[in-house]
């Protein structure tokens, strides 16, 4: 009596698994990776506002000069993934559009006050963008201060 | 040993107080745990928004909550901290059924610390004030790390000195009333 429950237990568990997997549809978080970094690196959501969010997927058509769309359902279901864990900070009333660039926003530029422009221009690291240049936890979400792994492109 | 005092049980804290207060530290002890990490930043940006809910909720029940919970039971002036500091290294500590006049005093300016360390962090995280504004935000943390600091040694002090146990009164609500001035 007592051992069937394990036993009961493992049947279920490995009849959901097989069950399971074929049929699942993939979490928002992962529709955002894979959409995302099929391109470039899946830029956390908290480094930009849910308004610049909202404006980036409703521009998908010309995205930084580049058509990518995706499929609608995806689409709205990345963009409910990127609001629900948009950062706090406040869009700046410039009158303009809504800032759309991670690389322009004043705290990243704080951030980055240290690094020289020479160092922007590197072979290996060509733009602000390419995050994993010097942060190469970026992709597992990870941009501490230590940048022990590169070759120290701060300004002395 | 002194002769057994006659005991009295009596309700202090109500559960705003004692649910406020255990928030209040918890919010507070996550933020010092996320500080430093970028990838955890937004937690520790609502962690000091919970805190500010606490603050502001405290002050109003301050005003408004059962008699030991509002300001005008424990709000007494630096006199009376000092007196009852003196007292408390002497051979007869005051003993007080509310907040003694140090732990009242140790209210006022956790609050007042965990507002402005609050403000200042979220003036930070908009990028207002400038280089000034995170510095000023540490400063005002570590602040309140040393009076949270002094306001633990103080209760591990005081229920040593009145026998009493004064971190389960903020678990339980209850307190021992013995003899005494209220």
């Amino acid at each position: 009596m007592t051992r069937s429950i394990p036993m009961t237990m493992l049947l279920l568990w490995a009849g959901s698994a097989v069950a399971g997997q074929p049929s699942q549809t993939p979490t928002p978080a992962a529709l955002w990776k894979e959409e995302c970094a099929a391109c470039h690196m899946a830029y956390p959501a908290r480094l930009l506002p849910a308004e610049s969010w909202k404006a980036i997927m409703a521009g998908l058509k010309s995205h930084f000069g580049t058509d990518a769309t995706v499929d609608a359902p995806a689409a709205a279901a990345i963009e409910r993934f990127l609001v629900a864990n948009a950062g706090m900070r406040a869009v700046r009333s410039t009158g303009g559009p809504v800032p759309l660039r991670i690389t322009t926003s004043p705290w990243f530029i704080r951030e980055h006050r240290e690094v020289a422009a020479s160092t922007w221009k590197r072979p290996e690291i060509k733009s602000p963008s390419n995050c994993t240049a010097c942060h190469t936890g970026a992709e597992s979400n990870n941009f501490s201060d230590d940048l022990s792994g590169t070759s120290g492109g701060r300004r002395r | 040993m002194s002769a057994p005092l006659p005991l009295r049980r009596v309700f202090v804290w109500d559960v705003p107080v004692r649910l406020g207060h255990w928030l209040l530290a918890s919010a507070f002890i996550g933020a010092m745990l996320t500080a430093d990490s970028e990838w955890l930043r937004l937690t520790h940006v609502r962690l000091g928004l919970a805190v500010v809910a606490l603050v502001l909720f405290r002050v109003v029940w301050g005003f408004v909550g059962s008699p030991y919970a509002r300001f005008r039971e424990f709000i007494t002036g630096p006199a009376a901290v000092w007196r009852y500091m003196r007292a408390v290294f002497s051979s007869t500590p005051e003993h007080h059924i509310g907040h003694n006049p140090a732990g009242g005093a140790a209210i006022v300016g956790l609050l007042a610390l965990g507002l402005t360390t609050s403000l200042t962090g979220w003036l930070a995280y908009q990028d207002v004030g400038g280089e000034w504004m995170p510095e000023l935000h540490g400063a005002s943390a570590c602040a309140m790390l040393t009076l949270v600091g002094i306001h633990v040694a103080g209760v591990i002090l005081a229920s040593v000195r009145h026998r009493e146990n004064l971190v389960g009164a903020m678990v339980t609500g209850w307190k021992r009333a013995s003899g005494g001035r209220p």
